[in-house]
């Protein structure tokens, strides 16, 4: 499977320009989309989803024109948008046999297979429960049960860890492994860390643009000799700030320990050079490349 | 397309489980169901326990129709509310993105959404069908009445389907394209309340979604007659919903699957709109034409209204209705004859054009020419005209089927047939069925002009109506072997020839009209002897009762009884013939049941009236459905347990018999003549030209009868003899409502009416309902005061001989008078004129009532009782005074003119309670009366009978604030005012007693005693400046909540040297007045009394007394 996305641009009503020019090539696997918030993730994503008409470009699933050929795609197509809910009349397991059916689930199968399937997510000991009384990270995964039930070619994931706390994250990011087998995978999101353990190929998005599309190790690669590790005083921590982007910081009681990216060292610091991570590479790449820098908050969200 | 269905099944079922899991659904939901199901309960529990809900249960459709028709209503807000939320559910879920990224088509998702609510909807009203046919199996069980599945399933397919079906779709439509869900249903609501409140049937019902105001009940003799305009109707709304479907799904914001689904969906929107335009357009264009044509029949009528018509002496008519389902075949001879001094060259006739004559033959068997339009048969007798006084015979063949039940003509009434029409809204709607031709009935009574009738179709004027043609006829009808006909005349034996029947008929005493029922009817008939005044049988008379077979049961209980019961309807007819003074003139009555869609329409110059034909009384099935003797036995048998009472069950068969019998008389919902065969005792046989005589005549025959009915009949109940129409007249029970329902006005406003014109100048096609209630409420009581005035003895006598002298001859007002005035001996000349022609009304009270006692010296106390009565209007009146005493009342006519007082002196032999005023018409509401002061002392002396005037008691300086006065007033709380006057002062209620003060509604006011927050105040204008003597009314001598009332009653009195205090103590007195004391009060300063309402028990506020003192 394949998805190609040429020239694709979205302008909403009132000129608000949410992607521009955008051109990429998807492959089976996970396909990692980052970008920081109003990149133009949920645009792309909601395109692919056919849910927005894109202005201009074309998106080719499996040669399947998107604007031609919806029928196609959404049967062949999963997705889990950012904000996800349940009729909080039905039990999960209801939701997700209605689900498979619109889908065109075969009657006859259709308790097998939502069974199945919630095992698969973990759910199968509440199926019987309305889905309303399910935790958050439960409804995340009847949100990916919803989406894998009918076995689409395509999942989309529109930034299904926020707000799941690190166990519940872990196991998410272990579920889409598990069935990323086969399918294209494409996973929204602004945490770079569900990227990193989980996507073979990536692209970040930036003002509606594509600033990089390619593997994460060679995002990263551009980030070597680009990261430090300095021991300063809380005073000094501004200094060091207006010179060079701060990734994180670490309280030592009167000093302060930073990992920090930029193209020079500051001068008049001791600061050892450190191999970069995935963060690292996006911050870096992010501010010198997009000229886009990340907030602080953002950063100590994506890297948490 | 199969994955379509699919896709669309999926998602009405998850809608609907969702529905049903929504609270909101269920809680408006069994608001609708509750209540169709509760009265469901509560007739099929009446049902079980004997006590019989209202006739209508009883007909077979009649539960599933009323539980549906009850649903509706609610029905129509639940769709609001769950078809509002289609787009907005899934956003409120956060599913929308989910949901609209799956593979279906947005058609696939919106009709699945729509199909989901409305076969939530749906399976609600199959619920209710199925607790609806459950109570029927109960009543069937319990009583044995019929159960038909038919009318259940039509009125769940002609009414509620289409209803839900548009309703769910215009909300989808007003959602998609107001895109904010609260405005959209604020939208639906208020058009569900236009319906309800402004629209109704207005605009051939092209609004009205629900056929709420179309009439669907079912009958059981016909069904629901012809229901093609309503299925049409139904249709509209239909293809509207499917167009607005469509255009529902084009506005759903979801990117579109493929561009073939959405031409597919626009295609079917605009087919669908085009469909409901079309049909919208059959709608209006039929009405319209069909009321142009009117117009244009109506415009024909007028050179053969001003043109003199032949009169038919005899009429032989042939009728073939041996193959039910084909068209009924008529062959009539007609024996003309020409009263004129002229010839005739070209006669006409009304005859309705729903039937096709086929030829006009002369008697020698020559061709006529003819032509039909505008319901007018025209026959052209240029060559041969009918020459003076000559007769000739003409034979007319026709056939054919009535269209729209009957609606497209009646005959007098192609002017303003279609406002006649409507008998009554709601879910009693008794329909528009004036005839009917079918498979199992033909119900043609001669206003569907049947047959020729001489003169145009209508458009006589109201002074000068049609002329009526009296002729004799023959009948030979043939009919398949199981169906009785009805028809007027002597009945001859019935022929059976070739598996047919042919009913013959043979009417040799003239009538003015004819009619002709055919049915599957069963008969019972008796013939009764009426007796001369030598005791001789006189003449027989065949009474014929045709039923359907389910409605009435177990007659056989009365077997045993039926004696009894024929003694009874002796006892009937004799007071029939007692009253009017007219022996019936015909061998036969003939009662048959009719659709309850039958309604009553106008006959003769505009009044409302029953199908009452000479002869034969068409009573609606209603009437007869709900007679199941065996009921009524058992209940009143358990009754008389209860009570101790020992009667035997012939007597309580008996009554039970009398009852159903004067139900069978009387009409409690038209125009109370309805079912009377009165007609046949003096209007059938002349033809009253003075419309207004005519019905004057009519009803006060009628209200005499039903009096003296009710009053021979029920004698411990009424002791003062009433029509139905005296207690309207009096304000009785239901008054207000009878005359918002049946006349569409109120009391007040056929009193200021009456006021200012005169009965005579008012026309119906002017006034509407004042017309007809006016006439209703005065031209009867002018006749019985005419039969007051002359002697009831020589009104009767006169009656018999204008019937003897004038019979089948016109009589005019002069005609009538001439003859009253010759039986009398009374210069009646001017009678008429002035109660007819001149605007009266008066208003009467009781001003004094005093009695002494007599020593006669014949050993025995006799009481001179003097009561004073006063005509307070300006117009003349006429009243009955009675005179009551423990065991008795003695009555005398008093005539009192505009503003006179008279003095009414009586002997009795017992002591007077009490002297009542019974006006004959008047603006009084409630009884007038007035308790008797007896006084102790004995006098020597005869008592004297006589009336005279008296000057008015009324001095200009005595005056009175009733609690009904402008000076009157009730302190109200802030957020009571705007209520209604008798409600605003908050705890004060009224109560109408003969014994309060007032000018002619007696009563006063009370609460319970409070904390002084809601005291009343009376506000005078003093005439003079001076001293005056206040008195309280206290009018409770006696009276079981008198013993309730406060002994103190706390007042302040504003004079005019500042507010002082007074602490009345409760106090009886002879005549009611509680003297209060004497205060000073200037002319232009407060002259106020306040009643505290502090206190215990009641206080009541009634009027205050004002003497001028010096």
């Amino acid at each position: 499977m394949q998805i190609e996305i040429r020239g694709l641009s979205k302008t909403y009503k009132g000129g608000v320009q949410a992607l521009q020019n955008i051109d990429l090539q998807i492959h089976s696997g996970m396909f990692g989309l980052l970008g920081p918030n109003g990149a133009g993730k949920s645009t792309l994503m909601k395109i692919l989803s056919t849910l927005e008409e894109p202005s201009t470009g074309q998106v080719l699933i499996d040669g399947h024109d998107i604007r031609k050929h919806r029928q196609k795609v959404r049967q062949s197509l999963g997705y889990l948008p950012q904000f996800f809910g349940v009729y909080p009349q039905l039990t999960g397991a209801e939701f997700l046999a209605y689900i498979a059916r619109i889908n065109g689930v075969a009657g006859k199968n259709i308790d097998k297979i939502v069974l199945e399937t919630l095992q698969r997510v973990g759910l199968a000991e509440a199926r019987d429960r309305k889905a309303k009384t399910y935790s958050g990270g439960m409804l995340r995964r009847l949100g990916i049960a919803q989406a894998v039930v009918h076995q689409p070619r395509l999942l989309i994931v529109d930034e299904p860890t926020t707000g799941l706390d690190p166990e519940e994250r872990i196991r998410f990011r272990n579920l889409l492994s598990d069935i990323s087998r086969d399918k294209i995978i494409i996973l929204s999101t602004h945490i770079v860390g569900d990227i990193s353990s989980t996507c073979e190929d990536l692209a970040v998005l930036a003002k509606g643009q594509v600033v990089y599309n390619g593997r994460p190790d060679t995002l990263i690669s551009h980030a070597d000799g680009k990261v430090w590790q300095v021991q300063i005083d809380e005073a000094d921590f501004s200094k060091v700030a207006d010179k060079m982007q701060v990734i994180s910081t670490i309280n030592l009681g009167s000093q302060l320990l930073l990992r920090v990216v930029g193209d020079e060292r500051a001068n008049g610091y001791k600061m050892e050079p450190v191999a970069p991570n995935l963060e690292d590479a996006y911050m870096y790449y992010m501010e010198s490349v997009a000229g886009e820098r990340v907030d602080e908050d953002k950063l100590a969200e994506a890297t948490a | 397309m199969l994955k379509s269905i699919i896709a669309i099944l999926t998602i009405a079922a998850n809608e609907r489980r969702m529905l049903y899991r929504t609270p909101k659904f269920w809680v408006l939901a069994a608001v609708g169901i509750g209540f169709s199901a509760l009265m469901l309960l509560v007739t099929t529990i009446a049902t079980l326990l004997g006590n019989n809900p209202p006739d209508q249960f009883f007909l077979e459709g009649v539960d599933g129709y009323l539980a549906i028709y009850f649903f509706s209503y609610v029905q129509a807000i639940l769709v609001v509310f769950v078809a509002g939320d289609f787009r907005k559910a899934e956003e409120k879920a956060r599913l929308d993105q989910v949901m609209l990224s799956r593979p279906m088509t947005t058609a696939n998702w919106v009709l699945g959404k729509y199909f989901g609510v409305v076969s939530a909807l749906l399976y609600l009203n199959l619920f209710l069908l199925v607790l609806a046919a459950v109570g029927r199996a109960v009543k069937v069980i319990a009583t044995g009445v019929g159960f038909d599945l038919i009318p259940f399933l039509t009125y769940f397919i002609i009414a509620t389907l289409p209803s839900i079906l548009f309703m769910a779709a215009f909300v989808f439509f007003l959602v998609s394209l107001i895109r904010v869900q609260s405005v959209a249903m604020i939208v639906t609501l208020a058009y569900i309340a236009s319906i309800w409140a402004y629209f109704q049937h207005d605009f051939y019902g092209l609004f009205d979604y629900g056929v709420f105001f179309a009439p669907l009940f079912a009958g059981d003799l016909i069904g629901l007659g012809d229901i093609s305009g309503i299925v049409q109707q139904r249709l509209f709304f239909t293809f509207l919903g499917f167009g607005l479907l469509c255009f529902s799904i084009v506005l759903y914001p979801r990117l579109k699957q493929s561009t073939f689904s959405q031409t597919i969906v626009n295609i079917a929107g605009i087919v669908f709109l085009v469909l409901s335009a079309l049909t919208c357009f059959a709608i209006i264009s039929q009405n319209r034409t069909q009321i142009q044509k009117q117009q244009t029949d109506l415009a024909a009528q007028a050179y053969w209204v001003n043109t003199p018509p032949v009169h038919v002496q005899h009429y032989d008519f042939d009728i073939d209705y041996r193959q039910p389902s084909q068209a009924l075949q008529f062959t009539v001879n007609m024996h003309l004859h020409n009263p004129y001094t002229y010839a005739l060259d070209s006669l006409a006739f009304a005859l309705n054009g729903d039937f096709q004559v086929s030829e006009v033959v002369s008697a020698d068997g020559r061709a006529l020419n003819f032509s039909q339009n505008n319901q007018l048969l025209i026959l052209k007798l240029s060559k041969s005209p009918l020459q003076p006084h000559a007769t000739d015979t003409i034979t007319v063949r026709y056939s054919g089927r009535l269209h729209d039940n009957g609606e497209t003509f009646l005959l007098d009434r192609l002017q303003d047939m279609r406002a006649m029409l409507y008998r009554e809204d709601g879910p009693w709607i008794m329909g528009r069925i004036a005839g009917y031709t079918g498979d199992e009935y033909v119900i043609l009574p001669a206003e569907l002009g049947w047959y020729p009738v001489p003169g145009a179709a209508a458009g006589y004027p109201f002074e000068q109506p049609r002329s009526k043609n009296f002729a004799t006829a023959n009948f030979n009808i043939a009919t398949p072997v199981d169906y009785a006909v009805i028809s007027q005349g002597r009945r001859k034996p019935v022929l059976e020839e070739n598996g047919a029947r042919i009913a013959q008929f043979e009417s040799n005493i003239p009538k003015p009209k004819f009619s002709l029922n055919i049915g599957k009817y069963q008969r019972l008939s008796r013939t009764f002897g009426i007796k001369d005044s030598t005791g001789k049988n006189d003449k027989g008379i065949e009474i014929e009762f045709f039923y359907r077979k389910n409605h009435v049961r177990d007659i056989e209980l009365f077997s045993e009884i039926a004696d009894t019961c024929f003694q009874v309807i002796d006892r009937i007819l004799e007071i029939f013939e007692q009253q009017t003074g007219l022996p019936y003139p015909y061998s036969k009555l003939s009662y048959v049941e009719v659709p309850l869609q039958f309604q009553a329409f106008a006959t003769r110059a505009g009044f409302p009236h029953s199908p009452s034909q000479p002869e034969i009384i068409m009573i609606d099935e209603l009437r007869i459905a709900g007679l199941h003797f065996d009921q009524q036995i058992d209940r009143e048998t358990k009754r008389a347990r209860r009570r101790r009472q020992d009667d035997t069950p012939a007597k309580i068969k008996r009554e039970v018999f009398i009852r159903a019998a004067l139900g069978m008389l009387t009409d409690r919902e038209f125009d109370y003549s309805l079912f009377s065969p009165i007609p046949n005792y003096l209007n059938f046989l002349l033809d009253i030209r003075d419309p207004l005589l005519d019905r004057a005549l009519e009803l006060q025959l009628y209200e005499s009868t039903e009096r003296t009915l009710r009053q021979v009949f029920y004698p411990d109940f009424w002791r003062i003899p009433k029509s139905q129409l005296d207690e309207v007249r009096t304000g009785g029970r239901w008054s207000s409502w009878r005359f918002d329902r049946f006349y569409q006005t109120d009391f007040d406003s056929i009193i200021t009416m009456l006021e200012t014109t005169p009965l005579a100048t008012l026309r119906p096609e002017a006034h509407k309902g004042l017309f007809f209630g006016a006439v209703d409420y005065k031209a009867s009581p002018v006749l019985q005061i005419l039969a007051q005035t002359m002697g009831e003895e020589n009104y009767r006598r006169a009656l018999r001989k204008l019937v003897e002298t004038d019979r089948f001859q016109p009589v005019t007002r002069s005609d009538f008078l001439a003859v009253m005035q010759s039986e009398s001996k009374a210069d009646l000349s001017s009678f008429l004129e002035q109660w007819f022609e001149e605007a009266t009304f008066p208003g009467y009270r009781v001003t004094s009532a005093e009695a002494e006692k007599l020593d006669t010296g014949k050993m025995k106390i006799a009481y001179q009782v003097a009561a004073r009565v006063q005509n307070g209007e300006a117009g003349d009146g006429f009243v009955q005074v009675l005179f009551h005493t423990k065991n008795d009342r003695v009555s005398k006519n008093v005539r009192l003119d505009g503003y006179e007082e008279k003095e009414v002196l009586i002997g009795l032999d017992e002591p007077p309670t009490e002297v009542e005023v019974v006006p004959y018409f008047s603006r009084n509401r409630g009884k007038v009366a007035k308790a008797v002061d007896v006084q102790n002392r004995i006098r020597r002396g005869q008592p004297i009978d006589t009336v005279y005037s008296v000057s008015s008691t009324v001095d200009s300086l005595i005056f009175y604030l009733d609690d009904r006065d402008d000076g009157f007033f009730m302190a109200a709380a802030e957020e009571a005012k705007y209520l209604r006057p008798e409600m605003k002062g908050r705890s004060w209620w009224e109560y109408n007693n003969p014994l309060g003060y007032g000018k002619y509604l007696f009563g006063w006011r009370y609460k319970r005693a409070g904390d002084g927050d809601f005291p009343a105040r009376w506000e005078a204008d003093v005439p003079r400046s001076g001293y005056y003597d206040l008195s309280f009314n206290l009018p409770v001598r006696n009276r079981w909540w008198a013993r309730n009332l406060t002994r103190r009653f706390k007042m302040t009195i504003t004079t005019a040297d500042g507010p002082q205090p007074l602490e009345l103590r409760f106090q009886e007195t002879a005549d009611g007045w509680v003297y209060m004391g004497r205060y000073r009060f200037e002319k232009d300063k407060p002259a106020v009394i306040e009643l505290s309402d502090e206190g215990q028990g009641y206080i009541l506020a009634d009027a205050i007394r004002w003497e001028f003192v010096e």
